[in-house]
């Protein structure tokens, strides 16, 4: 009897077991499948975040911010051993959030398991859950060694391939009579139609990494005429990072981020945008460049020694970049130059002429002394160009770098005393002018937190490698005061807002006299459910721009009021099934002139099913807008690590597929197509980018191979 | 010379005519961008007067504002409240100006509950603008009044109008004291935090939005802060609690015109 209820007992617990695994399998690969939606609309917000708030969107590089996620992605950071900066860079947390981990930490030692989190000051539910795909819990054990044979072994190969071309002739492809051509070269773009792109990149764990980049435009020769080397532009690195007094090492192209971006600072940042408290910098130092940019890089060494409190680093970088020469009498041996080229594009003997005939010379240091609440940095910059540079300044860039070389030094500060955060930065330059940027993020309550910034740049302050918060293009000529702040009301309400007031002291492009403006925005979210969103958002802008008319043959600014207004909704609508929409109405007026209206409003459709190799993303967009004042930005899907967000303007339809194969383990393969089309003209674009046809159709291939 | 004299001719018309439609009022309101309208304070008395109405002491307040340096452009309003049985009784004086150019008002508000959760408030006000020289003076009464509704503990929504008969001021040009329309939230949103917004519309104007936010530091000690559009400013402030006494300073900032500094004093009985 025992013995046969005992064997029973047996059996129910294997059944049980069995059936309790076969569920957990289910729920673990259910969570991967979440983790990977979550993880794509985490960075999908994040980069239209960021591009909205940039005033041409057309072609921006985030492969650096999308490759940190990715990179985390895959090797989750253990919150038992890491560092403010590593949290930092993931752009997913908060001051408070952060100084509350290591608080805890220090108090009752090492977290045992993620769910921890839930009892942190400041952390809520959904920043457990939108970090939870880049961190883990692990006892804090100490880096091993590595040898060479560990990092050949253990190392990661990542490769990339990817073709694109338009499907329509444009005009600089066009047939044309080798007479014509021989007149007016530059008639004809010299290459091919299509753009390719290779990228190759070794990683070991933070510790190693080498990449390869290389990138023909459309238009650019491939492997003949001019360009003999294959592509038009490459780039490659090898870097080293341990926690050891060397701590960084890379030769190569890099970027270089420090204090609040108003000294040095190449490559992305956060501005002002939707996510409010998001407005504050927050450093990195050396970082590998694996972007194709043609120009907004460092190409050389760059070294980081020290301790974690203590840390110093100098950098050095020579890089040939585009220029238009003037022909002078030669007295000198300088060239002399008239303006900097940054398109990067080389496919006419024009562009070809300007490629690379300057080499811009940087060198300097940083030196930080870093505790867990707060930082005191000192940065200097020093720029030579081996050319006069004497660019056709007008009256409103009259104040603009206009020199052979130039210096910069900044102090940057950035302290945690109980729930406030204090940080900021003060530069000169070397003619003597100087810059600032100062500002407090206060959590006020554990549901609001609020941010203010206060910046004052001088209108001759010149730094060619800055990035800081600014409502301009640079930090010159402006000061402002961004008051934001996050509201969150319940579970499932949140509010957030933002308001900024900014004046220009002298003028600016297109504005003939000192202007001034502001920019409000409004956001209300509502999240019922994980698999549920919808937000409203309103903004509103009023900026100064020289009026159309003229009154005594003078033209002089005139206020401009833009207005969008937005409605977005995504939820799951079947487990295999996300759907999105979104309606955006802008209105954009000249005072004293007509409204201009535009109009968006697009569906998507993503598929993703666990286990099965394809999965796509189709949208279907309308678009009806006045005029190009009255465009609209709109993030696109597309194959990883390729960004768009076009402007929607003029009258039409816009459809794209963006579809993924997983061939076999660690191949896959993409493919999209993507395709304007204007009811309002026959004509698309001008000069060599012509189309004589009313639409415009994109193809894309990229493979990826990790081995 | 004649163009400062315009200049000030100028600004204290336009914001003389804003001082009616918005008068200056309190450091604390003024702090918050004026987004006030359903707070419960002395001060409600020029911006709300049904935020009287839970009035428990006599009290008294000054203020003072100066207008971009300016000293022709500076506002002095003086409020006194008393509460009766069942009801309060309040007394306001704002002037704003110089001798060439002054406008003046007196009100008289009354105040009361009407049941647990709604107040009710009104004020008449008479209204002097003075001109220098041979141009004399002109005159009109108002009227005004608002409710205060105690929506749960931590929020509540108000509403106000101001001169909806639209008196006139003088016949010529069909000159009008301004009648204005606002309505807001005053949202508890801890004992620290409360949080305050209102949208308002000038007749013939289009709409405004006013938010603030006071933040109680620590004890003695608020800190406060707001933004808003129509006019668009930008404002902070500090306020003191010594004993009876509230101090509040603030300022606000106009991107063209500068930065008007303000303080009031107002004292509680006990």
């Amino acid at each position: 009897m025992r013995n046969s209820s005992s064997q029973n007992r047996t059996v129910v617990r294997t059944v049980l077991l069995a059936v309790f695994s076969l569920m957990m399998t289910n729920v673990v690969q259910a969570q991967e499948s979440r983790d990977e939606i979550v993880r794509q609309r985490i960075i999908e917000q994040r980069i239209e975040i960021i591009a909205e708030g940039l005033e041409e969107g057309d072609e921006l590089d985030f492969t650096t911010l999308f490759d940190d996620l990715n990179y985390y992605y895959d090797r989750k950071i253990n919150l038992n051993r890491t560092t403010a900066d590593e949290l930092r860079s993931l752009y997913l947390l908060t001051e408070f959030q952060i100084q509350s981990l290591f608080n805890h930490i220090e108090r009752y030692g090492s977290l045992k398991e993620i769910w921890e989190l839930q009892a942190l000051d400041r952390w809520d539910q959904y920043t457990i859950l939108n970090l939870l795909p880049f961190v883990s819990v692990k006892p804090p054990s100490e880096l091993e060694r590595v040898t060479l044979k560990d990092i050949f072994r253990d190392g990661k190969h990542d490769l990339f391939l990817r073709y694109q071309d338009v499907l329509e002739e444009r005009q600089g492809y066009a047939p044309i009579s080798p007479e014509e051509l021989a007149e007016n070269p530059n008639r004809r773009y010299l290459g091919s139609s299509y753009r390719a792109y290779a990228r190759y990149r070794f990683t070991y764990g933070r510790n190693i990494s080498f990449g390869i980049t290389a990138e023909k435009d459309p238009g650019e020769e491939f492997f003949q005429g001019t360009q003999k080397q294959g592509f038009d532009f490459y780039s490659s690195h090898l870097y080293y990072e341990n926690n050891t007094f060397v701590r960084k090492a890379l030769v190569g192209d890099y970027q270089l981020q420090f204090g609040q971006g108003l000294t040095l600072w190449s490559g992305l940042a956060f501005g002002k945008s939707a996510d409010a408290l998001n407005a504050k910098r927050t450093e990195i130092g050396i970082r590998p460049y694996t972007s194709v940019d043609e120009n907004l890089f460092l190409r050389g060494a760059a070294v980081t020694v020290g301790s974690e409190q203590l840390q110093f680093t100098a950098f050095y970088s020579a890089n040939k970049i585009d220029a238009n020469i003037v022909d002078t009498t030669a007295t000198e041996q300088l060239n002399t130059i008239s303006s900097f080229q940054l398109s990067g594009f080389h496919r006419t003997p024009n562009e070809l002429v300007d490629k690379d005939a300057v080499t811009e010379q940087y060198f300097g240091g940083n030196f930080t002394y870093k505790t867990r609440r707060g930082q005191i940095g000192f940065t200097a910059v020093a720029s030579e160009y081996d050319a006069n540079v004497t660019r056709q300044l007008q009256l409103y860039n009259q104040f603009e770098f206009n020199d052979n070389n130039n210096q910069v030094v900044g102090l940057n500060y950035s302290r945690t005393i109980k729930n406030v955060n204090v940080f900021g930065e003060v530069s000169r330059s070397k003619n003597g002018a100087w810059a600032t940027v100062n500002g407090a993020l206060i959590a006020l309550d554990p549901r609001v937190s609020m941010i203010a910034i206060h910046r004052s740049y001088a209108r001759n302050f010149q730094n060619q490698l800055a990035n800081t918060f600014v409502e301009g293009t640079r930090p010159a000529n402006e000061s402002g005061i961004y008051v934001g702040g996050q509201f969150k009301i319940n579970r499932k309400w949140t509010a957030t807002s933002y308001a900024d007031f900014f004046r220009f002291q002298w003028l600016r492009f297109q504005t003939q006299a000192p202007s001034a403006g502001r920019d409000f925005l409004t956001q209300l979210n509502y999240k019922p459910s994980r698999n549920k969103e919808f937000y409203l958002r309103y903004r509103s802008r009023v900026k100064a721009r020289n009026a159309s008319f003229l009154e005594n043959d003078i033209t002089f600014p005139m206020p401009i009021t833009q207005q969008n207004f937005r409605i977005n909704t995504s939820f799951l609508a079947h487990p295999n099934i996300k759907l999105k929409s979104r309606a955006e109405l802008v209105l954009f007026q000249q005072e004293g002139q007509e409204v201009e209206r535009g109009f968006l409003l697009y569906q998507d459709l993503v598929f993703k099913k666990i286990q099965f190799p394809v999965s796509f993303s189709v949208r279907y967009a309308l678009f009806y807008t006045d005029s190009y004042n009255a465009r609209i930005y709109a993030y696109e899907n597309d194959v990883l690590y390729a960004f768009s967000i076009p402007a929607y303007f003029s009258r039409g339809s816009r459809f794209y597929l963006t579809a993924k194969y997983k061939v076999a383990r660690g191949v896959d393969l993409w493919l999209r197509y993507a395709r304007w089309y204007y009811d309002d003209r026959q004509v698309i674009s001008s000069g060599l980018e012509q189309i004589n046809a009313p639409h415009r159709s994109e193809v894309k291939v990229q493979l990826r191979v990790r081995f | 010379m004649r163009f400062i004299v315009f200049a000030v001719l100028f600004l204290s018309s336009i914001s003389g005519f804003a001082q009616d439609a918005f008068p200056s009022s309190g450091g604390r309101f003024e702090a918050v961008n004026g987004a006030g309208i359903a707070l419960q304070d002395t001060w409600s008395i020029m911006q709300n007067q049904a935020g009287l109405a839970s009035a428990e002491q006599f009290s008294a307040g000054a203020f003072f504002q100066n207008r971009f340096g300016l000293s022709e452009l500076s506002v002095l309003s003086l409020a006194l409240v008393q509460p009766l049985e069942n009801q309060v009784l309040g007394l306001s004086v704002n002037t704003y100006g110089f001798q060439n150019y002054r406008r003046s008002r007196i009100g008289l508000a009354y105040a009361r509950k009407l049941g647990e959760d709604l107040d009710v408030g009104v004020q008449l006000a008479y209204h002097q603008v003075q001109l220098g020289g041979t141009y004399g003076s002109a005159n009109t009464f108002t009227v005004e009044g608002g409710f205060r509704y105690q929506l749960n503990d931590e929020v509540a929504i108000a509403a106000h109008i101001f001169n909806p008969n639209r008196s006139r001021l003088a016949d010529f040009n069909n000159e009008s004291v301004p009648s204005v329309i606002r309505t807001g939230i005053a949202w508890e949103i801890s004992k620290k935090v409360l949080f305050l917004a209102e949208v308002h519309q000038v007749f013939d104007e289009k709409v405004g939005v006013r938010t603030g936010v006071e933040y109680h530091a620590v004890d003695p000690l608020y800190i406060r802060v707001g933004a808003g559009s129509r006019p668009d400013l930008f404002s902070f402030g500090l306020g003191y609690v010594y004993k009876q006494l509230s101090i509040d300073v603030a300022a606000s900032y106009e991107q063209v015109l500068g930065v008007q500094p303000m303080i009031s004093l107002t004292y509680h009985a006990q």
